[in-house]
């Protein structure tokens, strides 16, 4: 396990630098800066500034200057926000933004699983009917449409939740962001359960079981469970990744101070530092929390866990 | 109808018989597909005794599995089984999960033919086996580990200890099969059903667990059903045969009988299959046409279209399974085989 682990994090690393270095020079290589909504600026003052941000150098050296400065911790000072460090600032937009995706990943996972078992167990009937539909609904429907539907109907009309705000990660304030950001999740999690749930229960080992003299229940707990969460471990990467990116959108739409904020201010202003600190720790969370899923797929199945 | 109940054999059996353990009258199992309607098997009657070892040989689609997984409760969610099983005088097909629960591993046993599917793949050997013992005995878990240590042993998985902790894909193919036959013998059931136990494996391997086999049909009470292609084991194996064609019995004799006097042109057939070492001939025989279609049987003789004796009369009317002497049975219009 250990060396299993040690190989993974060997593979990251270089992984990690391919995409810190594609980042910066697709960055580089957008049109415009940092400084261009300042139009009143004087020219020199324009030069001084780009100056103290090392934005005078040729790219290559900026490149070299910022990874030596990575190196030692350091993600630079935030241009747009002037008093702010990148590392002050993804201070700030972290602990939000893992609390809503957490929560968002739990929901998704509990929801899912649910709907995808009572599907799976009333193959066929109405009730696998209502499920399955409400699911293609949730995955066919884009984020950035049900995250406004949601704010004027629970919002606007019903006024039961407040439209947007964080007021420190609040229940109220949580509920809707969360429904929105775990939805098209709960989709396909619930049609990965129900699939898988129907391929396991057809497998000879659970006749098996069943010709052992289990009753039903144990014969699923006992020996269908595990394998039935095998594909959806194997998703919960792409899952992960597209709750963070979804996070990106979310936030903006309910204003949320999380890192998601911060990457689109980052990337509209040219705020090049905010944007390299907020990609490196999207990428570092996601091949972390992808080395977990493959990690716990190991621990589920014992074919995987020796190779 | 009478000529189905009379049972075959050293002697007749009755319902008080203390030597009968199962008695299974009028089997039929149908399947509904889209497609319509189909009878996997068709109204079969047969008696187990004590010790006995039946042998049931057939080709695949013959209803010989589907017997077995319809008495056991197995059968697939559009199949549906009728007639009447009992075990021990007691009826037991189509009765409550509860009540199949309870005789399923402990008095009913059955070892599958695929010992790489047949076994929970993400879950200890040990645990598997011991399962059964708690399940039905109530043993605790030393107790469980102890006994099934035990039945490792006597199928000869060697270090059971160490074997025990381990997971299916790290047995081969043939310790697995004898894993599957230590589960089934855990609860020392009556009536222990092989579904083509050794058609995965290679030969040598086949030879150790017939061998196992044989050594349960001669010193258990356990009665055998084997259910297979390979009239060989049968040879080797079985008191009885049972030989099925497109859901039906045609022939149901003695071992013996059946092999030095059978009496229909199908189990003839089968025999002709057979490769032989000792006689002369370059080429292996086969029986010509293909198995009968179950969603659209003739009214007639199954293996009439595939039959070098047909007549007339077997194309139009079913032969019914009738006694050709005593202890033998045949569903064949020809009174004997040309």
């Amino acid at each position: 396990m250990f060396s299993f682990v040690s190989r993974r994090l060997a593979v990251a690393l270089p992984t990690l630098l391919v995409v810190i270095a594609g980042s910066f020079f697709l960055m580089r290589a957008a049109p415009g800066g940092p400084f261009d909504a300042d139009a009143q600026l004087e020219p020199e003052v324009i030069e001084n500034l780009r100056a103290a941000y090392d934005l005078d150098k040729p790219v290559t050296e900026q490149f070299m200057l910022y990874m030596a400065r990575l190196l030692r911790g350091d993600f630079g000072p935030s241009i747009t926000y002037a008093d702010y460090t990148v590392t002050e600032l993804l201070a700030i937009g972290l602990p939000v933004s893992v609390k809503l995706g957490l929560t968002a990943i739990v929901v998704a996972l509990l929801f899912g699983c649910l709907m995808g078992i009572i599907s799976a167990l009333n193959r066929n009937r109405w009730i696998d009917y209502v499920t399955m539909s409400i699911a293609m609904t949730g995955f066919a429907v884009p984020a950035f449409v049900v995250a406004p539907v949601l704010t004027l109907v629970f919002g606007l009309y019903l006024k039961l939740l407040p439209i947007s705000g964080w007021n420190d990660g609040a229940l109220q304030n949580m509920v809707l962001p969360v429904i929105a950001l775990a939805l098209p999740q709960i989709a396909i999690l619930s049609r990965l359960t129900r699939g898988s749930m129907l391929e396991v229960m057809r497998q000879n080992y659970i006749r098996t079981a069943r010709a052992k003299g289990l009753p039903e229940y144990k014969v699923v707990a006992g020996h269908a469970l595990k394998a039935v969460s095998l594909p959806l471990v194997s998703y919960l990467g792409p899952a992960i990744a597209g709750i963070m990116t979804g996070s990106v959108i979310i936030e903006q739409i309910f204003g949320l101070p999380g890192m998601g904020r911060y990457f689109i201010q980052g990337a509209l202003n040219r705020d090049y530092p905010l944007v390299m600190g907020t990609v490196i720790v999207y990428a570092t969370a996601i091949i972390l929390l992808n080395l977990l899923a493959d990690v716990i797929y190991g621990y589920l199945d014992p074919r995987v866990r020796r190779e | 109808m009478a000529a189905t109940h009379a049972r075959p054999g050293r002697r007749p059996a009755s319902a008080s018989d203390q030597r009968t353990v199962m008695e299974c009258r009028d089997l039929t199992v149908h399947f509904d597909t889209p497609n319509g309607r189909i009878s996997a098997v068709n109204g079969i009657s047969f008696d187990l005794q004590r010790g006995e070892c039946l042998g049931i040989v057939g080709e695949s689609g013959s209803g010989k599995s589907q017997t077995f997984l319809a008495i056991l409760g197995l059968l697939a969610s559009n199949g549906h089984a009728s007639g009447s099983v009992k075990l021990h005088g007691e009826e037991i097909l189509n009765v409550s999960r509860r009540r199949l629960d309870a005789i399923r591993g402990e008095k009913l046993a059955i070892v599958f033919q695929d010992s790489i599917t047949g076994l929970t793949p993400h879950k200890r050997i040990g645990e598997q086996l011991s399962e059964v013992l708690t399940q039905h005995r109530g043993l605790g878990r030393g107790a469980a580990r102890a006994k099934v240590l035990e039945m490792l042993e006597l199928v000869r998985i060697p270090e059971a200890e160490k074997r025990y902790r381990m997971y299916p894909h790290e047995f081969s193919g043939g310790m697995r099969q004898r894993v599957m036959v230590a589960q089934a013998l855990l609860c020392q059931p009556d009536v222990l059903i092989a579904d083509e136990p050794t058609t995965a494996l290679d030969v040598t391997v086949q030879a150790q667990i017939l061998k196992l086999f044989k050594g349960l049909a001669d010193h258990t009470n356990t009665a055998l059903v084997m259910i297979t292609h390979d009239l060989g084991v049968v040879a080797g194996l079985c008191d009885e045969v049972m030989v099925m064609y497109g859901g039906r019995v045609v022939e149901h004799a003695p071992v013996d009988e059946l092999f030095y006097a059978p009496r229909h042109p199908y189990t003839r057939g089968l025999l002709a299959c057979m490769p032989r070492a000792d006689r002369d001939s370059e080429e292996l025989t086969a029986i010509p046409g293909q198995p009968p279609d179950l969603e659209a049987l003739p009214p007639g003789c199954a293996f009439a279209p595939r039959c070098p004796y047909a007549f007339g009369r077997c194309e139009l009317e079913r032969p019914i399974l009738e006694t050709a002497q005593p202890g033998h049975l045949k569903a064949c219009h020809l009174e004997e085989l040309p």
